[in-house]
């Protein structure tokens, strides 16, 4: 089972998306409020996939995106943003998010992006 | 996904949006204080920006619609191209409101609410439509010192500096006068024996805050010599001086200071370290209640639970004392001990920081004086004060109704507060603070008082007193609380809508808790109460008259006496001398009609107070200590004055909790009577 952890600063986003994940079969392992402890779930859990809200109180998801592709952190990273702008996705992609979500969004399209991302090369 | 999942999803929704349309109406209201703090303008735009995500998932296009352009305008201000104007804190408020509606009733089924947003929803476009203006019209608003380094110099004039007529002070003059310094001067002399006057000791560290480059600041020692150890070095981009946390952690600048350059870099770094100081008051204080969710109704269960346990081990206590096997009793005073532990903990899980509560009142008051046409200034004090939640819940309306008699009737208008001489704008100011077992929250304002006079014209002609009485000016401003009277002259749309003082008193005394009023014609009233810190319950005394119990609140109880019942019960003045000083008392077999036949012949005597007077409680023993757990009494006690609630004691009998306050009232009333 695949397993995941959940960053958003809203306790609604979180709970909203861990029970659409839940529900289609991944293991949803952390939840993270702000950019610090997102680092550090993100290291210590080691989950196969984040989910990445883009603003948070501490810092920015791409912020966080970048810290963990530097560290070279296995987990892929979907960042879910408000923005949608096609530049700005694109930027995102070459900074090494696996998927990208924009706000609002139907619980079907984050778990399609979610099963792309998982099967584009899979992972162990 | 499943029904259940979407319940529980809504209400974390709701929870959430409430709490951050809180978050968001705190720091627009202490963004009109300081518009242009930044951390405030950065947690609204985060706030608001969270809540339009969340609303866009809960399926609602409308509420995200709406929020998006509130959004825009944050983003603006966030990024330094608009200014936070009271029109926009304005505006947002109004939204506020709106997206409460929304998110309840996203048709707008109701007109009102459509025109509303409609006006809104322009109010928005407009003040976007005229943001273009502001990029130009204000530049961005960029750090205050540009290009302000701050150096670390270090001068030690060789020994013989003094002795060629230099004077090494005209060089420490001319550093402070190409900006802000800290100077350290140090003395390295050695023995006194070794003392030469002629030469020079002394050597200065200075830390230097300036617009200059650095060799401008090398160029101040361009005429000392190779011997005079001189060094200039950065210690940072930015005006340390102008940060008071780095000024703050520096020595103080006197002689012999304890510094060197490492700890100034230590110093810096731990400012680096820190996460913005500002954010961890009163922005995101809020924050921290929001540690866990646990539903009100939870609390209440285990509250109920907490109750039993303790009605329950009152039972075990009795049964081990009267079994007397010093295992049980080891393993009951064991229980005890964690029941009243237990008891505690669960109280405080129970207890909210009553500002939730002052924050509404900021925006009623911002409200209703804009509608009065009143400038008020509405300090709050003690937010921090820590109150049971169902008495932060029902003191909600009587504090409100305070407040706007206070704006409606105590503050006065502008131009006569003019012309009595006092500043333009009124305070009002809603104090809570701990005192004993009790919390008092105060309502102070420095409007026109209460005439006693106008009280008592008004009483008279209402029939709530006689001509004959004698009135103290206390007890006439005590009849405020009387029912039917009210005082506003003019009803108003705001008061005089049928709730009364005495709606107040009541709904205080029901929380078991006590009013009073304070008043300096002219000059102010202050408004006083007094809240026990819980409802459910109490520490109490445990009595007995004749063969039933009794419980008398701990917290009234001044002092206990023994007394033969022969020295007073006869006394004709109705009083007992106790401690040297008389005090009136109320013999409860009197006061229950029970005969005197099987009286014992020594009584205890408790002093009880009210907030103002003593008495004494005469009954036959006192048993002792005892928590009782508050029920309230069956239909034929209800009208009763004289209890507030019940107990069950741990022999399964039941034992009624005194209302003190009300006896002594009445005590004191019949005293007068007596007496006229």
């Amino acid at each position: 089972m695949k397993t995941v952890l959940v960053v958003d600063d809203s306790a609604y986003m979180r709970a909203l998306i861990k029970i659409a994940l839940n529900d289609a079969g991944y293991n949803v392992v952390g939840e993270a409020e702000d950019g610090a402890k997102a680092l550090e779930l993100a290291r210590s859990l080691q989950p196969d996939l984040i989910t990445l809200d883009n603003i948070l109180p501490d810092m920015f998801g791409i912020e966080i995106l970048q810290q963990l592709t530097n560290e070279g952190n296995a987990a892929r990273i979907i960042m879910i943003s408000a923005v949608g702008q096609d530049r700005i996705i694109n930027k995102v992609k070459k900074m090494g998010a696996y998927g990208y979500i924009v706000k609002p969004f139907e619980p079907e399209l984050l778990l399609s992006v979610v099963d792309e991302v998982c099967k584009s090369t899979a992972i162990a | 996904m499943k029904e259940e999942d979407l319940i529980q999803l809504r209400n974390i929704f709701m929870d959430e949006a409430s709490e951050l349309f809180v978050k968001i109406e705190k720091n627009l209201l202490a963004a009109e204080q300081s518009p242009d703090d930044p951390t405030l303008i950065a947690a609204l735009f985060r706030s608001i920006h969270t809540l339009k995500g969340s609303s866009g998932m809960i399926g609602s296009k409308k509420v995200t619609d709406f929020i998006h352009n509130l959004e825009s305008i944050f983003d603006k201000i966030r990024s330094g191209m608009a200014p936070l104007t009271p029109e926009i804190i304005d505006c947002t408020l109004q939204c506020m409101d709106h997206v409460k509606v929304l998110i309840v009733d996203p048709e707008l089924k109701k007109d009102k609410d459509q025109t509303n947003d409609q006006a809104l929803t322009d109010r928005i476009n407009q003040i976007l439509s005229g943001s273009a203006k502001w990029a130009t019209a204000q530049p961005a608003q960029t750090q205050s010192a540009v290009g302000r380094h701050t150096y670390y110099v270090y001068f030690k004039p060789h020994a013989h500096f003094l002795k060629d007529g230099s004077n090494p002070l005209l060089l420490i003059e001319e550093l402070t006068e190409i900006g802000d310094t800290l100077v350290y001067a140090h003395i390295d002399m050695g023995q006194m024996s070794d003392y030469d006057p002629t030469l020079c000791y002394t050597s200065w560290q200075v830390v230097l805050s300036t617009d200059e480059p650095m060799s401008n600041v090398q160029e101040v020692f361009i005429f000392t010599q190779d011997e005079d150890i001189k060094e200039v070095k950065l210690l940072s981009n930015e005006d340390l001086l102008a940060n008071p946390r780095f000024v703050q952690r520096m020595p103080k600048p006197e002689l012999g200071a304890d510094l060197t350059q490492e700890k100034i870099h230590d110093i810096i770094k731990g400012l680096e370290q820190e996460v913005e100081p500002v954010e961890t008051d009163s922005a995101t204080k809020v924050d921290a209640i929001s540690n866990i969710r646990v539903a009100s109704t939870k609390l209440d269960e285990l509250m109920n639970q907490v109750s039993e346990l303790i009605t329950s081990q009152a039972a075990l206590s009795l049964y081990a004392k009267n079994h007397f096997d010093p295992n049980l009793e080891v393993i009951a005073d064991n229980m005890e001990k964690i029941a009243r532990q237990l008891r505690d903990t669960a109280f405080d899980m129970t207890l909210l920081e009553i500002d939730h509560l002052f924050t509404r009142f900021h925006r009623s008051v911002r409200d209703i004086a804009t509608q009065l046409d009143k400038s008020v200034h509405f300090v709050t004090e003690g937010g921090d004060t820590e109150l049971d939640k169902t008495i932060i819940d029902n003191l909600a309306d009587p504090l409100m109704h305070l407040i706007r008699n206070s704006l409606d009737h105590g503050i006065e208008t502008k131009s006569i507060r003019a012309q009595r001489g006092k500043p333009e704008k009124g305070t009002i100011l809603l104090k809570a603070y701990y005192s004993g077992a009790k919390v008092y929250v105060q309502i102070k304002d420095d409007g026109k008082g209460i005439d006693v006079e106008k009280i008592k014209q008004k009483a008279l002609k209402n029939e709530i007193i006689k001509e004959s009485d004698q009135l103290t000016d206390k007890e006439l401003l005590n009849l405020i609380f009387v029912p039917g009277f009210s005082m506003a002259k003019d009803v108003t749309d705001l008061s005089g809508r049928g709730v009364g003082m005495d709606v107040v008193k009541k709904n205080v005394l029901d929380l078991r808790g006590d009013i009073s009023v304070e008043s300096v014609l002219g000059e102010g009233t202050t408004i006083t109460i007094g809240l026990p810190l819980t409802l459910s319950v109490i520490d109490g005394l445990q009595v007995k008259v004749h063969d039933t119990d009794y419980i008398i609140p701990l917290g009234s109880v001044e002092k206990c006496f023994e007394l033969k019942r022969s020295s007073f019960v006869n006394d004709f003045n109705q009083v007992v001398s106790l401690d040297e000083q008389q005090y009136p008392y109320i013999d409860l077999r009197g006061e229950f009609q029970i005969s005197e036949d099987n009286a014992p012949v020594t009584n205890s005597i408790i002093l009880v107070k009210d907030h103002e007077r003593e008495v004494g409680f005469c009954v036959d023993e006192i048993v002792g200590e005892y928590q009782a757990v508050l029920k309230p009494v069956g239909k034929y006690y209800r009208d009763q004055e004289f209890v507030s609630g019940a107990t069950i004691l741990g022999d399964g009998k039941i034992a009624l909790v005194l209302d003190t306050n009300n006896l002594i009232s009445k005590k004191h009333n019949n005293l007068k009577l007596a007496a006229s």
